[in-house]
């Protein structure tokens, strides 16, 4: 009973923690409803497996760019990508996403990797875990018209991403 | 003892004056400017140089850059184009550097002005490096921080396609 009890207890740390991760992201995306059109897709664990399961009917042809890419999609455990669109042209004010980025760097503790910012056009990349991997990475993404979050969860490490660079570059 | 307080007070508020305002030179003309959406920004982050260093490329040309790349801390790009401002903004950020930075190496033809200033560290390596470009169509800054070897930069420079940064292999001549 004590055990099951303790293992109940680390579950739900586990679970708050997990659900934590994406507080902020999920307060901007609820923030934007009903201001703008929007479109979530999510391509969760099976739908990475179902992935690879397609990817490998190409096995008979043993291509290499397949195998390589299907060794990376190992490790790619959920692909969130979230619009938000306005063909009016009035998109997210960059005040808004200046506060997400704040929100991810201070609350989810993301560590900004990277910004271009060109007149309205703008990408963020920001990710969290170790100096040797990718792990958990979220890019933003704004033009004219849309904004679009794309948050990768990975245990990807730099290695396979090293791996993949080298393989690429011989073929 | 009501004397020796408020002395200590006053340091005290003296010093975390000092420390708001310890971001560089460099930092607050950027800072001055990244928030003008009329402004280019690229920004690459230590996190990123330091995960760029974990990569071993099997390419040589890329090794070469690669090397150069593990010692690199930041780097920022602030340029504006299509601007008459080019000439003003290269003379103001000039004149806003000149207190914290050496100048390096300066370049001037008929349409613009280009110049190179550097911090060194105590190894006498380059800490900083910024460029400036100036010319009646456009502006750039652009600061490289690390630990750079002037050298190797050099070596590199025309394989990086940021518009200037070839006027670096002239360096070597001298």
């Amino acid at each position: 009973m004590k055990k099951l009890t303790i293992a109940v207890c680390m579950l739900a740390c586990f679970t708050r923690a997990a659900s934590a991760q994406e507080k902020s992201l999920r307060e901007f995306r609820r923030s934007c409803n009903g201001n703008a059109e929007t479109h979530e897709v999510t391509l969760g664990n099976t739908a990475m497996k179902f992935a690879r399961w397609c990817l490998s009917f190409d096995n008979n042809s043993h291509d290499e760019d397949v195998a390589a890419t299907r060794k990376l999609l190992k490790q790619v455990h959920r692909l969130k990508v979230y619009t938000i669109s306005n063909e009016e042209g009035t998109n997210v004010p960059l005040e808004a996403i200046s506060k997400l980025k704040d929100n991810l760097q201070q609350k989810d503790r993301f560590e900004p990797l990277m910004q271009v910012r060109e007149k309205g056009h703008l990408i963020d990349i920001l990710n969290k875990g170790k100096d040797d991997e990718l792990g958990n990475m979220v890019m933003l993404i704004q033009d004219d018209k849309d904004f679009v979050i794309v948050h990768l969860k990975t245990s990807l490490k730099l290695s396979d991403i090293n791996g993949l660079i080298n393989h690429f570059a011989i073929n | 003892m009501m004397k020796r307080s408020l002395l200590l007070l006053i340091a005290v508020v003296m010093s975390m004056h000092l420390y708001a305002q310890s971001g560089g030179v460099a930092d607050r003309f950027f800072q001055k400017y990244e928030n003008d959406r009329n402004f280019t920004v690229v920004s690459i982050t230590p996190k990123m140089f330091s995960m760029f260093s974990k990569l071993d490329l099997n390419d040589p040309d890329a090794r070469n850059l690669m090397r150069v790349v593990q010692k690199l801390k930041g780097l920022r790009i602030l340029s504006k184009e299509g601007t008459k401002d080019g000439p003003r903004l290269y003379k103001e950020a000039a004149a806003f550097l000149t207190s914290d930075f050496q100048e390096l190496m300066t370049v001037r033809d008929k349409d613009s002005d280009l110049k190179f200033m550097v911090k060194e560290n105590a190894r006498g390596n380059i800490s900083e490096l910024i460029m400036l470009v100036g010319s009646n169509s456009e502006f750039m800054a652009m600061s490289l921080t690390g630990d750079i070897d002037l050298a190797e930069l050099s070596q590199i420079a025309s394989s990086v396609n940021i518009q200037g940064m070839d006027k670096l292999k002239n360096l070597k001549k001298k």
